[in-house]
């Protein structure tokens, strides 16, 4: 019977369900508010900066005459191009070449932590924690392996609660590396996870998305004019 | 849009009508003339904006050495298409409330634009469009060369855009230890 429940259960932790019955509540009943909430939620963030779906029209065959025309674009357009694709396809391009491998370092980080968990945006966050047990390291990797900027980041699958000492060096790397577009949420339960406070003083952002923290008490943050939660 | 200009018109004659002309004259680096809308021009194209604010229009055909006459037939064609094109809906909200997003989406139309493009006249479309600071041109030729790359191998890749891989055996083995990462799922 418990292992039934907690099979069906996507968004409470056994804890959280076990202590609702215990205190006369209806476990269900959350979990059902929750994946409103998280719906809502998911549907209204900035939708992720470049999508993981590969191309589906017909390519271009390659050039008639056997030229490589892409790698003498222009460095400037080389990072364009790169910082366009999901991350794992960005960092691939480092070993085409030694210039390819230049032009990875020097793109600015568009990173979203849901192209780490295949089916993520299209299951609209109905992945289990699971599915999310390899994120946290896998995002630390990337952010570790990025020199930076950072153009935009998008953390929105992880549940943070176990992992709020590696957040708060997540936030000390996003402000190193100068973050200026950062969409972060904590997946419930528990609701009330603390949003580090340093978050607040980078001084880079020029857009944040966030969801869903324990707020820190003072917010002051003249820069920022596009906040959302 | 190629068009044949007759000559002999007086200089003076030709600045004022030129600068009454809603269109531009543009010459390909083989001499093909193509007209162009001013606005559309001046919107989409930072040198072609200085150059029509500078005078420096020539209505035989202002000369752009750089660009082959296919290239700048598929600049022309996208200013006049852009000129014609009502903004979506969807594009002006998002430019209301997302305006610092990294980037701006193709319109479907765009994405059309560029797909019929044979491998090398994306890559002269994308040169032309960098030559002539055509910021919106360059977000959707990058965006078509980044869905070329997506979800391939390094050697798929390398296929697609012939690029010759330079790295000895032992600097690649280490660059993929180093980012081994990338090449698994998680």
């Amino acid at each position: 019977m418990a292992n039934q429940n907690q099979e069906t259960f996507v968004h409470i932790d056994a804890r959280t369900a076990a202590d609702m019955r215990r205190r006369g509540m209806d476990p269900h009943q959350m979990e059902q508010a929750t994946r409103i909430l998280l719906y809502n939620l998911y549907t209204s963030l900035p939708a992720p900066p470049v999508s993981a779906a590969a191309c589906l029209s017909a390519l271009p065959s390659a050039s008639s005459n056997g030229e490589d025309r892409i790698s003498s674009l222009p460095f400037a357009l080389l990072r364009e191009i790169v910082s366009r694709l999901p991350v794992k396809d960005a960092v691939r391009t480092a070993v085409l070449s030694r210039r390819w491998h230049l032009v990875w370092l020097c793109s600015p980080l568009v990173f979203t932590d849901a192209h780490l968990i295949p089916g993520f945006i299209e299951r609209r966050g109905r992945t289990t924690r699971v599915d999310t047990l390899g994120l946290v390291a896998a995002v630390k990797r990337v952010l570790a392996a990025h020199p930076g900027p950072f153009r935009s980041v998008h953390l929105v699958c992880g549940y943070m609660d176990a992992h709020q000492r590696q957040l708060a060096r997540w936030v000390q790397t996003l402000a190193d590396k100068g973050i200026t577009d950062l969409v972060l949420v904590n997946r419930p339960w528990p609701l009330d996870v603390p949003l580090p406070a340093a978050l607040l003083g980078v001084s880079t952002l020029t857009r944040l998305y966030l969801g869903i923290w324990k707020f820190p008490d003072t917010l002051s943050h003249p820069e920022i004019w596009d906040f959302g939660m | 849009m190629e068009v044949d200009k007759g000559k002999g018109e007086a200089e003076e004659t030709r600045k004022v009508a030129e600068a009454d002309r809603d269109t531009v004259t543009l010459k390909s680096s083989d001499g093909k003339l193509f007209e162009v809308s001013k606005e559309a021009a001046a919107r989409l194209s930072t040198v072609l904006a200085g150059m029509i604010a500078g005078g420096s229009i020539d209505d035989n055909g202002t000369d752009l050495k750089q660009i082959g006459s296919e290239a700048l037939e598929n600049v022309v064609d996208y200013c006049n298409k852009h000129a014609n094109s009502i903004p979506s809906a969807a594009l002006i909200s998002s430019s209301i409330s997302f305006n610092t997003a990294p980037f701006k989406e193709p319109e479907e139309w765009e994405r059309k634009f560029v797909d019929r493009l044979s491998h090398d006249a994306l890559f002269d479309l994308v040169e032309a469009a960098n030559f002539l600071g055509m910021e919106r041109l360059l977000d959707v030729t990058c965006h078509k060369i980044s869905e070329m790359m997506k979800g391939k191998s390094p050697d798929q890749i390398r296929e697609v855009f012939n690029i010759k891989n330079d790295y000895t055996k032992e600097e690649l083995e280490e660059i993929r230890q180093e980012l081994a990462w990338a090449f698994y799922d998680d």
